[in-house]
């Protein structure tokens, strides 16, 4: 809460602002209906026309100073939210950032992104919602007490009272209950069952299951309309109270002042007006009722972002030293997934030659992927060490190890924007020509403008791994990780690719990770890796005339059509 | 808005109520302002006691409680308004979809499919819940407002008629305003909106290519950009609330004025009527703006209705099923079947037979409908035209659970529901231990199960164990198993299963087909060597049907993978 209190008050000029405005637009409208009852309150008296003349002038006045004042304190107010929102995204990714990748291991990347940003959206609203309301009604009655102060103490404590019950009161005798609400987790909960009914109707179909799955959409809705109703009505509950007690105090000002003009212990002349101001002060303190229930919501998000960015960054020192060529040793590595109950890898040994190409292969499921991340240093061994030339792959820093390797996964991410631009991220510097040549090799004909949208949505899958290709081929890299890169590619595109590839990565190592054993011959080693464990490795000859576990996968795919 | 408008007359009694409850609260409405006008004139113009007033307090607390309970109820009515709306479009699309065949698209629709039933369904709320009350209020308020004070005072009564309009005419011309310039803003602000988390997805590729550090400039410009169209669309929504705020306050000052003429130069006005006007005048034009609000708020709803309306009449072609049961052992004949989808792809099958306990195998090059075949054979789909016959009897006369029940399906990608292994390999049925060992064992998983701490009450889906394509693989054999299945169909997966989930499915299909008719759909050689029946897939059609010996005479493509010798 601190720091979120910290990133605002360096907008302090603008809060100030804005809280000035939405003060002078409160008091305005309070001065309209007071200035409108005196008006005719003395106009019931029969006054020189004059003076009415100038009671209206002021009429309008404040009319126009209260329409101008909202106007310019919404525009200050959001503006401020916008420049908070601004700073707390910065902050946020400036702790986030140097957690990337490593924490995409323990949360999964697209609930963890969409969280944050969602949560980041929430605390936004933190100073429109819960910082600015009590101010502004805080100053608004200030003033009208003091105002109401001039006439009788009397109608100043009924105002008070009246202000403590609103404002104080009953928002907290019901943020307890607004607090504990369900909705987001039952709705949670239909959208869980519904995409188990969507995406697995075929298997529920198939086992006579529909009715009874579609059921339990039903009953989750149920569930989740029933706390929705209790929410809503606690909300309406403490809503009409709150209206409840701004009217009534209204009408204790009334009632008093009635009895005052009565005593001849007020004048007449201001209870038309008294009255008016009473009804319309309570108007500012409306938005007052959400202010618990927001403040919870922030605080949440805040404690949510809090976990996330609170782990602990990789402690990284060493720079990876400048060399020709670089040689990858595996050495008694296991790797245990965050909340796994079993090790993906078990105590892998693995040499990898400087300037040699290596095939990582095996079942889905054996632990070629994780390994390959392992190497390009996007998660660290659970116990166990990798070693570039002769230094330990988790002591250096990954920016220093990135700008030797090149890492393309199954899925790359592509940005909104322009071929070019995505083009770009690989080589900033490079001329059009050097584009459109990247391209070329990459077999991916399209224009450098062609648009591309969010995560590359309007690319097929062999189109993205063309273009994720084309960025690789923009880099010079010593060493180049390939997990499955040309999975969504027809057969002669992928030898071409392939053959293209090992052109362009000459010199360097290289690791492949591949699930079709066809065009292996050309590795230097094959890997063979089965539930976590290497269960043989060697050339293709070696391991052909072996006739082991790569000899029989291999029969096994000869028969697949 | 028609489909929003015919759902909220599906309840018309609510909507009655609205009304009546509104009616109240327009005449508590004004018998506040009355009492409160009679409370201030007695003691300030009168000159009468405490004591004369106090029956008028008395009314005017009645009139403040009425309108708190008033406002409350109709609220009330609002949200089960919302609720039983929303509650009955999700149950009616659940209702068709469960209606309707497996989809071809598969699993890319899941998400599309969910975001109408949860989250299109509960865009509606605000029209349900604020837009149809508040319309309700609009209509009946103001107007009975107008009426008394037409009443009290007419010259008062003709200026808020006069001024009015103004607020619904700015309301418009500020829409269409905002309509022209913001289309443009508001793609800029989604895109201002959409990078930050494009920044964040993309973050581990940017530090791949070195280009980590530079995103924090690129997230501040991308800031700064949001803020200025945001607030620049924001700047024409304030601005028309400035213009009607403007409105208001005016209509005010001409009220105000008129009763000072009135009151001052002409004497024709008392205390009393002026300041009911005055105390009531606020109560109109607020009703008035409010209607704007909530037209804003409603306008949203009506994109996510037009989607739930399209969803709602597209028209189904559901699997008609009859009622009488399905015996074992089964034979199954197809007769002059076509099939087609999206318009591209047509199957067109003049026939195709397999005997009881046969091994009927299809191929085929990829894309040449064979997976379809196989859909339309087991029941997902209804053929356009033809008929299918089961046992000499058309299939839409057999009972649809009978027949699932001694079905089983083995597709590519098994789905695996969120909960223990026993409940996914008993998909609601209720098995014995025993009998679930045996299913565990025929299909490989006894040392799977053995290695977790739960065994088979080990929790796998979503949220719970990650499983490898074998496993899964090996758990939709368990279901079968189970199941003892009369027919059994097997769309057989192309690549990717660890060596010994290969040996296990070649050994389960084999006990498998002994009691049953078996329909594969074969992407593996020995499958299509152990065949009783092969037929050959080009086109859609069927090129070759019969024996393996008299197909391989027939066709080429067959007789290439079945004389290329033992290693292709």
């Amino acid at each position: 809460m601190k720091e979120l209190i910290s990133l605002l008050a360096e907008e302090r000029k603008d809060v100030a602002i804005a809280i000035a405005l939405g003060a002078v637009s409160g008091l305005t409208a309070i001065a309209l209906f007071a200035q409108s009852g005196f008006l005719i309150s003395q106009a019931a008296l029969s006054p020189p026309f004059y003076t009415i003349l100038i009671l209206t002038a002021f009429l309008k006045l404040f009319g126009a100073v209260k329409s101008s004042s909202k106007y310019f304190e919404r525009l200050i107010s959001h503006r401020v939210t916008f420049q908070a929102l601004s700073r707390i995204r910065e902050h946020f990714f400036a702790q986030l950032s140097p957690l990337v990748p490593q924490i995409f291991t323990r949360y999964r990347s697209g609930d963890l992104l969409s969280r944050f940003v969602s949560d980041v959206e929430i605390i936004q609203n933190f100073f429109l919602r819960v910082v600015y309301p009590p101010l502004v009604t805080a100053v608004v009655f200030l003033a009208t007490v003091f105002f109401t102060l001039f006439f009788s103490i009397w109608l100043a404590l009924v105002m008070i009272l009246g202000f403590l019950l609103v404002a104080l009161v009953i928002p907290a005798l019901f943020s307890e209950r607004l607090r504990r609400n369900d909705v987001l987790v039952r709705r949670a909960a239909v959208a869980t069952e519904a995409a188990e009914y969507i995406a697995g109707f075929r298997e529920l179909k198939l086992h006579n299951q529909v009715k009874q799955k579609e059921q339990a959409v039903q009953q989750a809705q149920e569930a989740y309309i029933r706390e929705q109703r209790q929410v809503g009505n606690v909300q309406l509950w403490s809503q009409t109270l709150n209206a409840s007690v701004a009217s009534l105090t209204a009408f204790g000002i009334l009632a008093v002042g009635a009895y005052l003009v009565a005593q001849g212990e007020l004048n007449g002349l201001f209870l038309a007006m008294l009255t008016l101001v009473a009804l319309t002060s309570f108007e500012t303190a409306v938005p007052i009722a959400g202010v618990p229930g927001h403040l919870h919501e922030s605080r949440q998000a805040l404690n949510r972002l809090q976990v996330v960015v609170d782990e602990q960054p990789p402690h990284h020192y060493e720079k990876l030293n400048q060399a020709s060529a670089y040689s990858l040793h595996v050495q008694n590595v296991n790797y245990l997934y965050p909340e796994a109950d079993r090790f993906t890898l078990k105590n892998l040994n693995l040499e990898l030659i400087a300037g040699t190409r290596t095939a990582l292969v095996g079942a889905s499921g054996s632990g070629k992927s994780t390994l390959l991340q392992l190497l390009a240093g996007m998660a660290s061994p659970t116990s166990g060490d990798i070693r570039v030339n002769h230094q330990s792959l988790t002591a250096l820093d990954p920016e220093s190890l990135w700008n030797v390797v090149g890492v393309q996964l199954q899925t790359s991410h592509f940005f909104y924007g322009t071929i070019r631009e995505n083009l770009a991220i690989a080589n900033p510097n490079a001329q059009d020509q050097e584009l459109q040549d990247a391209l070329e090799k990459a077999q991916f004909i399209i224009e450098l403008d062609a648009p591309v949208f969010e995560r590359g949505e309007n690319l097929s899958g062999g189109e993205k791994q063309r273009l994720a290709l084309a960025r690789l081929f923009l880099t010079k890299k010593a060493i180049y990780l390939f997990d499955e890169p040309f999975t969504s590619l027809d057969y002669q595109t992928e030898k071409n690719l392939t053959d293209e590839l090992w052109k362009h990565s000459m010199g360097s190592t290289i690791v492949l990770v591949s699930h079709k054993l066809s065009g292996l011959e050309q590795m230097d080693q094959i890997v063979v890796l089965d539930h976590g464990q290497i269960v043989e490795k060697g050339s293709y000859e070696e391991l052909m005339t072996q006739k082991g576990v790569f000899y029989e996968m291999k029969q096994i795919e000869s028969t697949i059509l | 808005m028609k489909a929003l408008q015919a759902w909220a007359f599906q309840y018309r009694t609510v909507l009655i109520i609205l009304f009546l409850l509104t009616g109240v609260l327009a005449a508590a409405i004004i018998v506040q302002s009355y009492a409160i006008v009679q409370v201030v004139d007695g003691v300030f113009v009168q000159d009468v006691s405490f004591e004369e007033i106090s029956f008028f307090l008395v009314i005017l607390v009645g009139a403040l409680l009425i309108r708190s309970v008033v406002n409350y109820s109709n609220a009330r009515l609002g949200l089960h308004l919302s609720l039983t709306v929303r509650k009955s479009i999700r149950n009616d699309l659940l209702s068709k979809w469960t209606k309707q065949p497996v989809s071809e698209k598969g699993r890319n629709q899941t998400g599309e499919k969910l975001t109408t039933l949860i989250d299109y369904v509960d865009q509606l709320d605000p029209y349900f819940r604020e837009y149809v009350p508040q319309v309700i209020k609009t209509t009946i308020v103001p107007l009975a407002i107008l009426i008394s004070v037409f009443i009290v005072n007419p010259n008062s009564g003709w200026i808020m008629l006069i001024t009015a309009p103004f607020i619904p005419i700015s309301y418009i011309l500020v829409g269409l305003k905002t309509q022209q310039k913001s289309d443009r803003q508001l793609a800029e602000l989604s895109f201002f909106s959409g990078k930050f988390l494009d920044i964040l997805q993309g973050l581990q590729t940017l530090k791949l290519f070195g280009r980590g550090k530079e995103q924090a400039t690129v997230l501040k410009e991308t800031n700064a950009g949001f803020q200025k169209t945001t607030l620049s669309i924001l700047k024409i929504a304030f601005a028309s609330s400035f213009f009607i705020e403007l409105i208001i306050t005016l209509g005010i000052g001409l009220l105000a004025l008129e009763i000072g003429f009135q009151m001052l130069v002409f004497e024709t006005l008392a205390f009393a009527p002026a300041f009911f006007v005055l105390a009531i005048a606020p109560e109109y034009y607020n009703s008035l703006k409010e209607l704007g609000a909530a037209f804003h708020t409603g306008r949203g709803s009506l994109a996510a209705a037009e989607k739930l309306k399209e969803e709602l009449d597209a028209k189904e072609k559901s699997v008609k099923w009859g009622s009488s049961p399905l015996r074992s052992p089964i034979r199954l004949d197809l007769n002059k079947a076509t099939y087609s989808y999206g318009g591209e792809f047509t199957l067109q099958i003049d026939a195709l037979e397999a005997l009881p306990n046969e091994r009927l195998v299809i191929i085929g090059p990829s894309g040449q409908g064979k997976t379809t075949l196989l859909g339309v054979l087991a029941g997902l789909y209804d053929p356009f035209t033809g008929t299918i016959v089961v046992n000499g009897k058309e299939r839409n006369t057999v009972d649809e659970s009978s027949w699932w029940d001694q079905t089983t399906y083995i597709s590519q990608h098994p789905y695996l529901f969120s909960g223990t292994i026993r409940e996914n390999i008993e998909m609601g049925t209720v098995s014995s231990d025993d009998e679930l060992k045996h299913a565990i064992e025929a299909s490989g998983l006894t040392e799977l199960i053995s290695t977790l701490p739960q065994g088979w009450s080990t929790a796998v889906g979503e949220g719970g164990r990650g499983l490898s394509g074998g496993e899964k693989q090996r758990i939709a054999l368990a279901r079968s198993f189970l199941k003892k299945p009369a027919l059994v169909f097997y769309d057989e997966p192309t690549i990717g299963l660890d060596v010994k989930t290969e040996r296990i499915l070649s050994q389960s299909m084999e006990s498998l087909s002994e009691t049953a008719t078996v329909i594969t759909v074969a992407h593996r050689l020995p499958t299509i060597r152990k065949a009783d029946k092969i037929a050959v897939l080009e086109d859609g059609r069927l090129v070759a049907f019969g024996p393996p010996e008299h197909v391989i005479r027939e066709n080429a493509y067959a007789a290439s993978l079945l004389e290329g010798g033992d290693d292709v």
